[in-house]
């Protein structure tokens, strides 16, 4: 009688290199371009982050897998004023973002999965948002 | 609240008011750097006064409307009440001036 989880995949072309996307996935100062308020993260495998991604909603989770530039996946979970969103404990989802060299520059997949139904659009709809904008502040500095 | 106390992000919202827009198309419309209109972006949808949906490659932003119409409602309500003690108060002040001319 578990509920049913849903996992959500999203992909986005980069007009950067790996490396330089990968960059924006585990350093603090980066991530804040297009990411969160405040940032504390460790990023080596076994490491944890806290993200407050909006007032009152921190994201938490555990670096599972690091392979720079090409790999990175962590645990994905919520301390949050929201009921909704708490219903999301740390460790209870898993995220992976794979970056592939593409003609272009990178493509990123992204993949989140163990979501219950009713979290599914709204981290659908984050990740919308979240992926447009490290595209946009990811070409940006690698055009500089 | 905070989220519509900002003109860049009350220009945004009436931007996409009627139609859905992507970021770059609303980032156009301001001399701010794609990073800081993102950011503005961000807050309107992290307080649900934006939505954003996928077509295709695109992402599309577009305002909740009935959130916003929601919290119009509530803000009427808040200051009609205000204002309705404030004419109240008045035209006692008024009054008691009277009685004593």
């Amino acid at each position: 009688m578990s509920p049913e989880l849903v996992t959500i995949e999203r992909s986005v072309i980069i007009e950067a290199d790996p490396e330089t996307v990968f960059g924006f996935l585990i350093d603090a100062n980066l991530m804040a371009e297009w990411f969160g308020i405040s940032h504390v993260l460790d990023a080596k495998p076994g490491g944890t982050f806290r993200v407050e991604v909006g007032s009152g909603n921190i994201a938490i989770g555990v670096f599972t897998e690091l392979s720079p530039p090409r790999r990175v996946a962590f645990t994905w979970g919520w301390e949050s004023v929201s009921p909704t969103l708490s219903m999301l404990k740390p460790g209870s989802s898993t995220v992976e973002i794979d970056l592939e060299p593409h003609p272009r520059g990178t493509l990123l997949r992204l993949v989140h999965r163990g979501l219950p139904e009713g979290l599914v659009k709204i981290h659908g709809e984050r990740w919308n948002h979240y992926l447009d904008q490290l595209t946009a502040v990811a070409q940006e500095r690698y055009q500089k | 609240m905070r989220a519509l106390s900002d003109g860049t992000r009350r220009q945004i919202l009436s931007l996409v008011w009627e139609k859905e827009r992507p970021a770059g198309e609303i980032a156009a419309n301001f001399s701010l750097t794609r990073p800081a209109v993102s950011q503005h972006l961000t807050v309107l949808l992290e307080t649900s006064l934006i939505s954003v949906r996928r077509q295709g490659t695109r992402r599309l932003y577009h305002a909740n409307r009935d959130v916003i119409e929601a919290l119009r409602t509530e803000l009427d309500a808040f200051w009609g009440g205000r204002i309705g003690e404030l004419k109240t108060a008045a035209e006692r002040a008024q009054k008691q001036k009277r009685k004593k001319l």
